[in-house]
C-alpha cells in the first residue's frame, strides 16, 4: 500500500514534469508562423508525435539529470531538480515565453549544489555557460547567412509567381517532414527526462508509463504549448522558405552539437535564428522580444531559487 | 495534391476569363473611338463595351473568391494578386465610363484633331494589350515582364504628346461651342487617363518583380 502511495506520488510528479516540458515545446513554431498548418492541425500532429515519440523512443533514452555538474546525486535532489524545472517551464509557458529546459535544469542543479554545500564542477558550468551565450549567436549568424544565400539563389532563378509558389511548396514539404522528425525525437528525449525517476518503482509497466508521459507532454502542448508556438512563430514574418532558413540550420547544428557532446539550446537558437532572419530580410521583428531575453536571463537564478525552496519539503518526504 | 493543382488551375483559368473580357472591352472601345473619328459611332458596339465590363466584374468576383478560399501560406502573394486584379478592374471601369460618355456625346469630332485622336486611341489599345500581357508574364517570366513595363512607359510618353496636341488645337477654338470643346477634351483626357493608369499598374508590377526575390 505504501509502495502504491509512493508510485502515485511519483506518477503525479512525472505528469507535472512532462506537462511542463510539453508546454514549452516550440518545435512547431516555424510551421505555425509560415502558415503551413493551422493551430488545430499542429495540435493534432504534435499530439501524435508526442505520444508515438514517447512510446517508441522514450525507453531507449535514459538520462540522469544533473550528472556531471553535481558530484553527489540522491533521489530527493533529482526530484527537486525536475519539479523546480517543471514549475519554471509551466510559468514561462503560461507567459507564452520559450526557455531552454537544460538551462532551467542546470540552474536548479547549481542552486541546490550551493545551498547544500555540495561539490560543483565549476569548469563544466563555465563550459555550459559559454555554449548558452554562443547558441543564440550561432542561430542568428547561420540563419542570416542561409537567408542571404537563398536570396541570391532566388534573384538568379526566381521567374514568376508560379515558380515562387512551386519553390515554396517544396519547402513546405521539407520543413514539415523535418519538424515532424524533430518533434518525434524530442518527445522521446523529453520523455526520458520525466520518466527516469519512476523506472524501477513497483511493477508498473514501462509502456504504460511512457504512454502516460506521452499524454502529459501532449497535454502540456495543448494547454500551454499553443501560446508559446504562436509567440515564437510570430517573431518575424515567415514563409515556408524562411521557416526552412530558420529551422533547418537550428536542427542541423543541434544534431551536430548533440553528436559532439556540446549542450546547445534549441529554444535559444530558434529564437535567435528568427531574429537573424528578420535582420537579413529587413522585416521588423515582433515587439516584446525583450521579454524572451529577460526570461532567459532570469531562468538561471529563478530555477536555482525554486529548487532551494522545493528541496525542503521534497527531502522531508523522501 | 490534386486539389491544390485544381485550385491553382481554377484561379489561372478565371484570371484568363477576366483578362479576356478586359481586352475585349478595350478592343471594342478602340473600335468605337475609331468609329467616332470616322463619324459613324455605333451605340450598340458601345453597349457591348459595357457588357464586357460586367462580365469582367463577374470573373473578378469569382477570382477573388477562389483567391481567398482555403489557407494562405503566401499571404503577400494573395494580397498582390488581389491588388493586381483590382487595378485592372479600374481600367475596365474607366472603359465602361467612357463608353457611357460616348453614348450621350452629341457632337462630331473636329477634323483637325482626328489624326492625333487616332494616335492616342491606338496607344490606348496597345498599352492595355501590353499591360494584360505583362500581367500574364508575371506568372512565369519576370524578366520579360520587366522589359514590358518600360514599353508601356514609352507608350504613355507618346500618348502625352498626342493629348497636348489635341488639347492645344481644342483650346484654339474660341468661336466653337464651349460644350463641344469641353466634351471633346474630356474624351481625349479620359483615353489618356487609361493609358496613365496602365503605366501606373506596370510600375507597380515592376516593384513586385524587384520585391519578390528578396522575400
Amino acid at each position: 500500500m505504501a509502495l502504491l502511495g509512493i508510485l502515485v506520488v511519483f506518477l503525479v510528479i512525472v505528469i507535472i514534469i512532462a506537462f511542463g516540458i510539453g508546454g514549452n515545446d516550440e518545435t512547431f513554431a516555424g510551421i505555425y508562423g509560415s502558415r503551413i498548418l493551422n493551430m488545430k492541425q499542429i495540435m493534432i500532429l504534435a499530439t501524435i508525435f508526442a505520444i508515438t515519440g514517447a512510446l517508441l523512443l522514450g525507453e531507449a533514452v535514459s538520462k540522469t539529470v544533473g550528472k556531471g555538474i553535481l558530484v553527489n546525486l540522491d533521489d530527493a535532489i533529482v526530484i527537486t531538480i525536475l519539479i523546480s524545472t517543471a514549475i519554471w517551464l509551466i510559468l514561462s509557458s503560461a507567459l507564452r515565453l520559450p526557455i531552454s529546459t537544460t538551462h532551467a535544469t542546470i540552474g536548479a542543479v547549481i542552486g541546490l549544489g550551493i545551498a547544500l554545500n555540495e561539490k560543483l564542477d565549476w569548469m563544466k558550468i563555465i563550459e555550459l555557460s559559454i555554449w548558452w551565450v554562443l547558441s543564440p549567436i550561432i542561430g542568428f549568424v547561420v540563419s542570416f547567412i542561409v537567408f542571404k544565400l537563398m536570396r541570391a539563389y532566388k534573384i538568379k532563378h526566381l521567374n514568376g509567381f508560379q515558380s515562387l509558389e512551386k519553390t515554396e511548396k517544396s519547402f513546405t514539404y521539407i520543413v514539415l517532414i523535418i519538424i515532424c522528425i524533430t518533434a518525434f525525437s524530442r518527445a522521446g528525449n523529453d520523455c526520458s527526462n520525466a520518466v527516469g525517476i519512476v523506472v524501477g518503482i513497483g511493477d508498473i509497466k514501462v509502456n504504460l508509463l511512457l504512454l502516460i508521459t506521452g499524454l502529459s507532454l501532449a497535454g502540456g502542448l495543448l494547454v500551454l504549448g499553443r501560446g508559446v508556438i504562436k509567440n515564437v512563430g510570430r517573431i518575424t514574418e515567415l514563409y515556408p522558405s524562411t521557416a526552412f532558413a530558420s529551422q533547418i540550420p537550428t536542427a542541423g547544428i543541434l544534431f551536430l552539437g548533440t553528436t559532439l557532446g556540446i549542450p546547445l539550446s534549441g529554444s535559444h537558437m530558434l529564437v535567435a535564428s528568427l531574429v537573424g532572419l528578420s535582420k537579413a530580410s529587413h522585416t521588423p521583428a515582433k515587439k516584446g522580444l525583450w521579454k524572451i531575453v529577460l526570461i532567459w536571463l532570469v531562468t538561471f537564478p529563478a530555477a536555482a531559487i525554486l529548487s532551494i525552496i522545493i528541496y525542503l519539503p521534497v527531502n522531508s518526504f523522501f | 495534391m490534386k486539389f491544390i493543382k485544381d485550385k491553382r488551375s481554377e484561379l489561372l483559368n478565371t484570371s484568363k476569363d477576366f483578362y479576356r473580357e478586359v481586352l475585349k472591352g478595350s478592343d471594342l472601345l478602340h473600335g468605337c473611338i475609331n468609329d467616332l473619328i470616322d463619324g459613324k459611332l455605333n451605340k450598340n458596339k458601345l453597349e457591348e463595351v459595357i457588357q464586357c465590363e460586367h462580365k469582367a466584374d463577374q470573373a473578378k468576383e469569382k477570382y477573388i473568391n477562389i483567391l481567398y478560399k482555403g489557407k494562405r501560406s503566401l499571404p503577400f502573394l494573395v494580397e498582390d494578386r488581389y491588388r493586381l486584379i483590382k487595378y485592372l478592374d479600374i481600367v475596365s471601369d474607366n472603359s465602361e465610363d467612357l463608353a457611357h460618355g460616348l453614348i450621350v456625346y452629341p457632337f462630331k469630332l473636329f477634323d483637325d484633331i482626328k489624326a492625333d485622336m487616332k494616335i492616342i486611341n491606338d496607344l490606348y489599345q496597345e498599352s492595355i494589350e501590353s499591360l494584360v500581357e505583362m500581367v500574364n508574364l508575371m506568372e512565369m517570366d519576370f524578366k520579360t515582364a520587366y522589359q514590358k513595363s518600360f514599353h508601356i512607359e514609352t507608350l504613355k510618353r507618346s500618348a502625352r504628346e498626342a493629348k497636348y496636341k489635341i488639347l492645344g488645337v481644342l483650346y484654339q477654338k474660341p468661336k466653337e461651342k464651349s460644350l463641344r470643346v469641353y466634351l471633346t477634351s474630356k474624351i481625349c483626357i479620359k483615353v489618356y487617363d487609361m493609358i496613365v493608369r496602365a503605366e501606373e499598374i506596370s510600375d507597380y508590377l515592376r516593384s513586385l518583380i524587384v520585391k519578390y526575390p528578396s522575400k
